[in-house]
C-alpha cells in the first residue's frame, strides 16, 4: 500500500472509534454513507479498472438481500450463516452470466444490466417463495451492540472493499484489467484471456454488492422487490462514483461520504425538489468536474 | 524449418469473405514482407493469425502444429506476437506498464526483456514513467513493438510498419528491426503500404489484392519486375 493508501484504510479504521461520540441520527447518516461506500467501490472495480458500467448492479444487491433473508425466514439460519452465502450466491451468478453478458460494452451492456436488475425485481414481485409484492419480515437484530452492529458491519465490507480496490490498483490482476478497459483486443493480443478477467471482475463486484445487500435486508428488516431493486440506488452509485473520481481508489468513498451529506442537507431543507437537486447536481459534475474529485 | 504456413485460408466477417484461398510461409529467421492496396485483406490476415478472428476454413500451422483453433493466448505463448495497426497502445497507462503487459504470458522474464526493449529503444527508457498517449507517433510505434518483443516471440507480426510516421523515423525502425533479427533471430511478417520500403528490409514478400495472393517472390526479384514497378512504385 502507498502512502495515500495507508492513510485512508487508517481513518476507515479510526471510523470504528466514532460511534460514542454519534447522535442516533449520525450513526444513521454514516451507516449509510458506508453502505454507499462499498457499493461504489465495488462498482469502480468494474467501472473504474475494468471499463464495464453495471448501470443495473443493483441487481445483485437485490440477490444477495433476497438470498439471505430468505435462508433466515424459511431455513431458519443465523444471520452470520445466511449473510456469507448469499454473497456467494451473487458472486456465482454473476460469474454464470458474464461470459455471454460482457460480450456487450459501454451503454448496451449498461442498459442490459439495468434490464437485468428490472426483471429480477418483477420476477421477485411474482414469485410465490420470495414473498410476492408483499416482500419478508426479518426479526429484528437483539444481539449484542444494537443497531450499531450494522454501522460495524457496513463499515468492515467497505474496509474489505476497499482492500480489494487496492489489490486490483496495484496486482499484475489489476493490470489485465486495466488493459482491457484501455483496449480489450490488444489485451487479448497480449496474450490475456479477457473472458475470464472481465468475467472475475464482474463477480468481485457481485460479491460486495450481495454482501451489502444481505447487511441492509437485516438492518431495515422488511425488504420488498422496489426497495431491494431500486434503480434510484444505481443512479446513486453511479453519481458517488462520477463525483469522487471513478478508477481510483479514495475517489468512491470521497464521493459516496460527500453525497451521503449532501443529500441528508437537501433532504432537511428542500424535501420537495430532493430529486431536482441531485439531477442538477449531475448535471453540474459532467460540467464541472468530469473526472471527479480525485482525479486519475 | 517452416516457422509459419498457412494454407488456403478464408475468413471474413459476417457474410462478408474477406481473405480467399490465402496460403503462405514464413521460414525461420525470414522477413516477410506483405502489401496490397487498401481493403485487400492484410490486417484481417494478420488477425486471424494472432487468433482474435475466426478464420472459416484453412491451415494455420506454427512450428509444424496447428493453431487455428487456439485462442490467442495459447498462440502467444507459442511465440507468436502482434504489433497491430493503429498501434493498440493502453494509452491511460504508461510506457512501462505497456511493456509490462507485453510480457503477459512471460512474467517470469520480465524485467530482462524490460532491459533488451530499452536497449533497442533508449527513448522508452527515458519516457517509461510517461503515458503511452502523450508519446508521439513514432515513439507510440516503438512502443507497440517493443510491447510485442517482450513475449519473446518467434515469429514477430507488424501491421502497418510506416503508417503516419515520418521518414527518418522510419528508417530508424527499419534499421532496429534488421538488427532485432540479425542479434535473435527472430522471423517477421510485416505488413507494409509502402511498397519499397517493404521490398527493402525483406527477404520474400507477398502481394495482396481483393483477398488473394496475386503474387509473391524474393524482394529483390519482385523490385525489378515490371507489373509490381508500374503498379507499386510508379515508375514507367
Amino acid at each position: 500500500m502507498g502512502k495515500y493508501e495507508r492513510l485512508i484504510f487508517f481513518l476507515l479504521l479510526a471510523m470504528g472509534l466514532l460511534p460514542p461520540l454519534l447522535t442516533d441520527y449520525w450513526e444513521r447518516v454514516l451507516t449509510l454513507s458506508l453502505m454507499l461506500s462499498s457499493l461504489s467501490l465495488a462498482q469502480n472495480i468494474l467501472l473504474g479498472y475494468t471499463g464495464y458500467p453495471a448501470f443495473g448492479c443493483v441487481a445483485f444487491f437485490g440477490i444477495g438481500g433476497y438470498t439471505t433473508a430468505l435462508l433466515m425466514k424459511d431455513l431458519g439460519l443465523p444471520f452470520w450463516v445466511s449473510l456469507p452465502i448469499g454473497g456467494v450466491v451473487s458472486a456465482l451468478f454473476a460469474l454464470l452470466i458474464a461470459p455471454p453478458l460482457m460480450r456487450l460494452k459501454s451503454h448496451y451492456f449498461a442498459i442490459t444490466t439495468l434490464a437485468l436488475q428490472l426483471a429480477l425485481g418483477e420476477l421477485v414481485a411474482n414469485l410465490e417463495f420470495t414473498g410476492g409484492a408483499q416482500g419478508i419480515n426479518l426479526p429484528i437484530y437483539v444481539g449484542p451492540g444494537g443497531y450499531l452492529i450494522f454501522f460495524y458491519l457496513f463499515l468492515l465490507l467497505t474496509i474489505f472493499a476497499f482492500l480489494l480496490n487496492v489489490y486490483v490498483e496495484r496486482s499484475t490482476f489489476g493490470y489485465a484489467l486495466k488493459a482491457i478497459r484501455e483496449d480489450e483486443t490488444a489485451a487479448e493480443t497480449m496474450g490475456v484471456n479477457t473472458v475470464l478477467f472481465k468475467s472475475v471482475s464482474f463477480s468481485m463486484m457481485a460479491l460486495i454488492t450481495g454482501l451489502s445487500g444481505g447487511v441492509y435486508a437485516y438492518w431495515i428488516t422488511y425488504i420488498d422487490p422496489t426497495s431491494m431493486f431500486d434503480p434510484l440506488l444505481s443512479v446513486k452509485i453511479f453519481v458517488a462514483l462520477l463525483l469522487g473520481g471513478v478508477g481510483t481508489v479514495a475517489g468512491p468513498l470521497l464521493g459516496a461520504f460527500t453525497l451521503e451529506f449532501l443529500s441528508e442537507v437537501l433532504w432537511g431543507r428542500f424535501p420537495k425538489v430532493h430529486g431536482v437537486v441531485l439531477g442538477l447536481l449531475i448535471v453540474l459534475i459532467v460540467l464541472i468536474i468530469p473526472r471527479g474529485i480525485w482525479r486519475r | 524449418m517452416r516457422l509459419l504456413e498457412v494454407s488456403d485460408l478464408e475468413a471474413g466477417y459476417g457474410d462478408v469473405q474477406v481473405l480467399r484461398s490465402v496460403s503462405l510461409h514464413v521460414e525461420e529467421g525470414e522477413i516477410v514482407a506483405i502489401f496490397g492496396s487498401n481493403g485487400s485483406g492484410k490486417s484481417t490476415f494478420l488477425k486471424v493469425l494472432i487468433g482474435t478472428l475466426k478464420p472459416w476454413g484453412g491451415t494455420v500451422k506454427f512450428m509444424e502444429r496447428h493453431v487455428e483453433d487456439l485462442p490467442p493466448e495459447e498462440r502467444v505463448k507459442l511465440g507468436i506476437a502482434l504489433a497491430a495497426e493503429g498501434r493498440k497502445l493502453f494509452l491511460g497507462m504508461t510506457v512501462e506498464e505497456n511493456l509490462l503487459l507485453g510480457a503477459w504470458v512471460k512474467k517470469e522474464k520480465a524485467k530482462e526483456n524490460l532491459e533488451r526493449v530499452y536497449s533497442y529503444f533508449p527513448e522508452l527508457y527515458e519516457k517509461r514513467r510517461e503515458l503511452a498517449g502523450d508519446l508521439s507517433g513514432g515513439q507510440q510505434q516503438m512502443l507497440s513493438i517493443g510491447r510485442a518483443l517482450m513475449s519473446e516471440p518467434k515469429l514477430l507480426m507488424i501491421d502497418e510498419l510506416s503508417l503516419g510516421l515520418a521518414p527518418a523515423v522510419v528508417d530508424r525502425l527499419a534499421n532496429i528491426l534488421t538488427r532485432i533479427r540479425e542479434e535473435e533471430g527472430i522471423s517477421m511478417l510485416i505488413v507494409e503500404q509502402e511498397v519499397s520500403l517493404a521490398l527493402d528490409i525483406s527477404d520474400r514478400a507477398y502481394v495482396f489484392d481483393l483477398g488473394e495472393v496475386v503474387d509473391e517472390g524474393r524482394s529483390e526479384d519482385l523490385l525489378r519486375r515490371d507489373s509490381i514497378r508500374k503498379t507499386y512504385l510508379s515508375v514507367l
